[in-house]
């Protein structure tokens, strides 16, 4: 037994209870000791854990913890502190209870030894290991859980929102292209009827009737098709001068219309859907075009800051809009004086609330024909669209 | 026959022991229990090294994902040859840590050599870069995608760093 056992100040027979005592503690209370030389071979060994330790053998050699650690424990001969080199909570490869282990190793000065010592692992500090690991794998699951439940609730709104839309597009569809489709039937039917009978200018009349009927059928699916998508797909927000594109729609609709169409205001920088507010304006402008009993009325189209919002409004003096028609205008292909001659199909005004509000924004109509002409179509905009 | 210690590396709950078992045991955990301090497995990996004819014993130190970075500062990755350093494919949070270990890793242990694995692949149809952060995409390492479930590149993950171990250190 290596003299940091054995004490030369003690009898013989006090080293040997000494001895005794250690290795019935070592035995018992699993524990284990080796002693290394300075260049970590191995001594003796005694006690638990230590079945790997071969006498002569290099311990970081034979002993799985210890494997890599030469330097760490060479350098531990020159530490001055002689503190030891620690390796708590091990559970050795060769280990077939489950049992962790803590490793200290001490150098030895005054016996230009190692002392190895091996211990069952702490108890409390297993306890307190495991419940820090279980309360941290717990708080993962949870906050796993509560995104994936948030995926969900968005998703599910994602769908309610599309079946709603369905709904619409279903209904739309049944109810709004059976008058066309019926015009169609008897258009043709006429048409028919006529050949038969040897009239062809009358034919020819009903052929002509069903080809505008079918093109006017052709430009509601297009539109409604348009507005189906309105918020499908992932729109990226850049930078837009508004000024520029308020100008160019401008230009291309006065082009084809005698009503004058005046731009005013501030049209700054904002980071938006250039595509939907090209949708709004455009629509807005037409349909005050459109909708305009004289061939000498004014449109202005005017933009103002306020806060954090661009106030886009757009104004004409033409008849104006009753206010009991006020939501209706915003259905798709509702028209509000069936006994005017438009082009077109109806469905503009229903693509500008749609784009609209896929975006967060409002839009306001004023109009009273029984007070006065005109109308004001105005529409709330971000000037920073949120991300 | 050489003896190398490899440590595995990554946030609690990637795989790392589901890892080792299956290739040391070829089984999996039967239920999950976070590890605690370091569970220690030996395996011998042969047809390896410049010539694939060599053998090498790798002591796999399966470490507590909870050390996070400051397992570098601990005496558990002192001596190390190499590390596998573990993400789970569903969460991104830990593919981004795999970063942060390298470079601790890169650091703590120059010039040792280590691989990324991304695991849990039997929970996508494939592999698929596009859910990797940008810098592990672009990361000069060999990164290898796994199933310890289905056992897919488990042992070829291994074999791969026991490889570049032997070819840098002999």
């Amino acid at each position: 037994m290596p003299s940091s056992v054995v004490k030369a100040d003690r009898t013989e027979a006090e080293n040997a209870r000494l001895v005794d005592a250690m290795r019935f503690l070592a035995k018992h209370d699993e524990q284990g000791f080796a002693w290394l030389d300075p260049e970590l071979h191995v001594l003796e060994s005694f006690g638990s854990f230590t079945d790997t330790l071969t006498p002569g053998a290099p311990a970081v050699e034979t002993f799985d913890a210890l494997i890599g650690l030469e330097e760490e424990l060479l350098a531990l001969k020159t530490s001055p502190d002689s503190e030891p080199l620690v390796l708590a909570n091990v559970l050795p490869a060769a280990s077939t209870h489950g049992v962790r282990i803590t490793l200290s190793v001490y150098w030895m000065a005054g016996e230009k030894q190692f002392l190895l010592v091996i211990s069952r692992a702490s108890s409390f500090a297993e306890i307190e290991f495991r419940l820090a690991a279980e309360t941290r794998a717990r708080a993962i699951a949870e906050a796993e859980i509560a995104a994936q439940a948030r995926l969900l609730q968005r998703i599910n709104q994602e769908l309610a929102a599309a079946n709603r839309d369905l709904q619409e597009f279903a209904s739309v569809i049944s109810h709004d292209l059976r008058a066309p489709l019926r015009g169609l039937r008897y258009a043709a039917t006429d048409a028919k009827a006529a050949l038969t009978s040897g009239d062809a200018v009358l034919a020819s009349a009903g052929v002509n009737q069903a080809l505008s009927l079918s093109r006017r059928m052709s430009a509601m699916l297009t539109g409604l098709l348009e507005y189906a998508r309105i918020g499908r797909k992932a729109d990226v927000a850049e930078p837009v001068q508004t000024g520029n594109l308020v100008r160019e729609i401008v230009e291309s609709v006065q082009a084809g219309c005698e009503q004058r169409i005046e731009v005013e205001g501030d049209w700054p920088v904002i980071t938006t859907v250039a595509e939907a507010l090209d949708i709004v304006l455009r629509n807005l402008i037409e349909n005050a075009v459109k909708h305009h009993d004289r061939f000498d009325g004014l449109i202005i189209v005017r933009a103002e800051r306020t806060g954090d919002r661009l106030l886009i409004s757009v104004s004409d003096d033409g008849p104006g809009i009753d206010p009991a028609w006020h939501e209706a205008i915003f259905l798709p292909f509702r028209q509000i004086d069936d006994d005017d001659v438009v082009d077109g199909a109806g469905i503009g005004l229903a693509l500008v609330k749609k784009t609209v509000e896929s975006l967060g924004c409002t839009i306001d109509v004023q109009s009273d024909p029984a007070k006065a002409r005109g109308t004001t179509f105005t529409v709330d905009w971000p000037l920073i669209l949120p991300a | 026959m050489i003896t190398k210690k490899l440590l595995l590396l990554g946030e609690i709950g990637v795989g790392k022991t589901s890892l080792v078992r299956r290739l040391v045991h070829d089984e999996l955990p039967s239920d999950y229990r976070a590890t605690m301090g370091v569970d220690l497995y030996r395996y011998e990996i042969d047809g390896v090294g410049q010539d694939g004819r060599r053998a090498l014993e790798l002591v796999v130190w399966d470490l507590d994902g909870n050390y996070g970075l400051s397992i570098f500062r601990h005496v558990y990755s002192k001596g190390a040859s190499g590390a596998l350093i573990v993400g789970d494919v569903m969460r991104y949070a830990t593919l981004e840590h795999m970063v942060s270990l390298a470079d601790g890793f890169t650091e703590a242990l120059p010039s040792r050599q280590f691989s990324f694995v991304v695991n849990k692949l039997d929970l996508i149809d494939e592999p698929d870069p596009k859910r990797l952060p940008e810098k592990l995409r672009g990361a000069d390492r060999p990164m290898v995608w796994t199933s310890a479930l289905t056992a897919h590149n488990v042992r070829t993950a291994f074999r791969q760093v026991s490889d570049a171990i032997l070819r840098r250190e002999g």
